[in-house]
């Protein structure tokens, strides 16, 4: 695995994983890149990554998007490992702040896409099995019904309603004290 | 399709383990609906991909209390995904009386991760049979604070599943009497007691069965008389100890903690603390901590009514040389005699 060095880097060089998106695109990572991603950890731990890993789930579009999201982390989880294996002094500290600032900035900005984007990369990210990833995209979607009325949700999202008026009714007089 | 593709295909398939497969997508409420539904199928097609059910359970399983409950009303699926929520967090300022309160619980479908009852001005009428649908296996938190001092919580309510899966307890403004035929608590790592009536021999008791334990709050616990921590705690790390009033010295620990990081003690009052209390006797716990990283004492008081050592006609007690060497941040609040004695227990490391 890579760590932060420079002798590692060749390491991490030597060890490049093709994923080949559905439109038959070829992206060229790093494994600590790709071993974000549970699915391809394991494929690698069954040596069947030779000659690249096809995704017939993934656009280039979205597998391009998920690959940045998986290089910064990657980075993170990388200057992680070394900083707790040093000794952790104010300076380190301060440091490890400005990373983690800057990672969550990275999140935000990464977050800001159209609601169809966003379902993709969730669906991507549950496919490839990213925690990461996955956790940040449904986080996004259960924080946008704040404030909403349940038609604008359902409008927001195409959820199709299948209750009957009076069930529905009667839920809302259960729930009531959520609406007040 | 090669060999090779296929065979990566299937590792792909059989070492899935993410929250929904895109192969078992249940059926969408629209395909058993009729004409009307498909159409709406189409509509949503064309502007967002649909996603399956499971994905749908977590991220209803992110919202907030009231959020997921207002969103209870949108469809089948949801009001289903609402009544497993697995995380229920119920007071007067998130649900409001004890009737929603009991509507919520006995409609639910058990199968909770995390529940926090904080009853304070709610009735607690139904608590027993709240906590009987609610506290079952697979629990991972539990918070209660009842408010009500002579509340019982039962031990009877520890079976063996939720023994097995409980990993965060915390108990406050009630009565918890654990005797020794409550089983181990196998998973329990953070244990939080505030303002509860437990006696030192059944906290001890209660310390015994959780082996696993990391985390130890104790917050003005007033019937523990003499705090004994005789039963060894190999995987403390943090341990929180607070009171407002202290007649009796802490004793000499007979055992060590020997991976505890972290260790506050506060002792903040109003009045003044007895001057028959010895602050040196605190002393016993930094020797029986050498892997201490964090030290917090604070032990404010309106008025000391302690001799101070500096000038005073006590003698300044010697230390046996003691290394804290991994002691890295220490805190001190409100010391005025004894703090001379802990800074240069200290000395050495910095």
């Amino acid at each position: 695995m890579a760590s932060a060095g420079s002798g590692d880097e060749k390491a991490a060089a030597a060890a490049m994983i093709t994923l080949i998106s559905s439109d038959n695109e070829k992206f060229e990572v790093t494994e600590a890149t790709a071993t974000l991603s549970q699915t391809i950890r394991h494929m690698i731990e069954d040596g069947c990554t030779d000659g690249g890993v096809p995704l017939p789930n993934v656009t280039s579009k979205i597998l391009a998007r998920v690959i940045e999201y998986c290089k910064k982390h990657a980075t993170a989880a990388a200057g992680e490992e070394g900083s707790s294996s040093s000794f952790s002094d104010a300076a380190f500290l301060e440091v490890d702040r400005a990373f983690l600032e800057e990672l969550e900035e990275f999140d935000d900005a990464f977050l800001e896409v159209d609601r169809a984007t966003l379902f993709d990369l969730i669906l991507a990210a549950n496919y490839l099995d990213i925690k990461g990833l996955l956790n940040l995209t449904c986080q996004k979607v259960a924080d946008s019904v704040k404030g909403k009325t349940p038609e604008q949700i359902r409008e927001m999202y195409n959820i199709v309603n299948d209750l009957t008026p009076e069930e529905e009714a009667e839920i809302r007089r259960e729930t009531q004290w959520a609406f007040e | 399709m090669g060999m090779l593709a296929l065979q990566q295909l299937m590792s792909l398939q059989r070492r899935r383990g993410s929250i929904a497969s895109v192969r078992k997508r249940k059926a969408s409420p629209c395909d058993q609906d009729g004409d009307g539904g498909s159409q709406a199928c189409k509509r949503m097609r064309c502007s967002i991909p649909d996603l399956p059910e499971d994905i749908w359970h977590y991220i209803h399983s992110l919202m907030p209390l009231r959020d997921a409950a207002r969103v209870a009303c949108l469809s089948r699926a949801f009001l289903h995904s609402w009544r497993c929520h697995p995380n229920l967090s119920l007071s007067r300022d998130t649900v409001g009386s004890s009737d929603k309160i009991d509507h919520i619980l006995r409609n639910h479908s058990g199968h909770l991760k995390v529940l926090k009852l904080g009853l304070d001005g709610i009735s607690c009428r139904y608590l027993d049979s709240w906590l009987h649908i609610a506290v079952t296996a697979g629990i991972e938190e539990f918070t209660l604070m009842p408010f009500r001092r002579k509340y019982n919580v039962p031990s009877s309510l520890f079976s063996d599943g939720v023994r097995n899966s409980i990993q965060y307890l915390e108990l406050g403004f009630c009565t918890f009497r654990p005797t020794a035929e409550l089983g181990p608590l196998r998973s329990l790592t953070s244990l939080h007691l505030r303002t509860l009536r437990i006696t030192g021999d059944e906290l001890e008791c209660l310390l015994s069965k959780a082996l696993a334990l990391e985390q130890l709050v104790i917050i003005d616990c007033k019937e523990i008389i003499c705090l004994k921590l005789s039963c060894t705690m190999p995987n403390l790390e943090t341990l929180v100890l607070s009171s407002d009033e202290e007649v009796v010295n802490t004793p000499i620990l007979p055992t060590k903690f020997l991976y505890l990081k972290h260790l506050t003690i506060d002792m903040v009052s109003g009045l003044s603390f007895s001057p028959s209390y010895d602050y040196f006797s605190l002393v016993s716990f930094l020797l029986a901590s050498p892997s201490l990283e964090t030290l917090i004492l604070n032990v404010t008081q309106q008025c000391m009514e302690h001799e101070s050592a500096v000038g005073g006609s006590s003698h300044l007690r010697k230390m046996p040389e003691h290394q804290h060497c991994c002691l890295k941040s220490v805190k001190i609040i409100g010391f005025s005699s004894a703090k001379g004695l802990v800074l240069k227990l200290c000395g050495p490391c910095n």
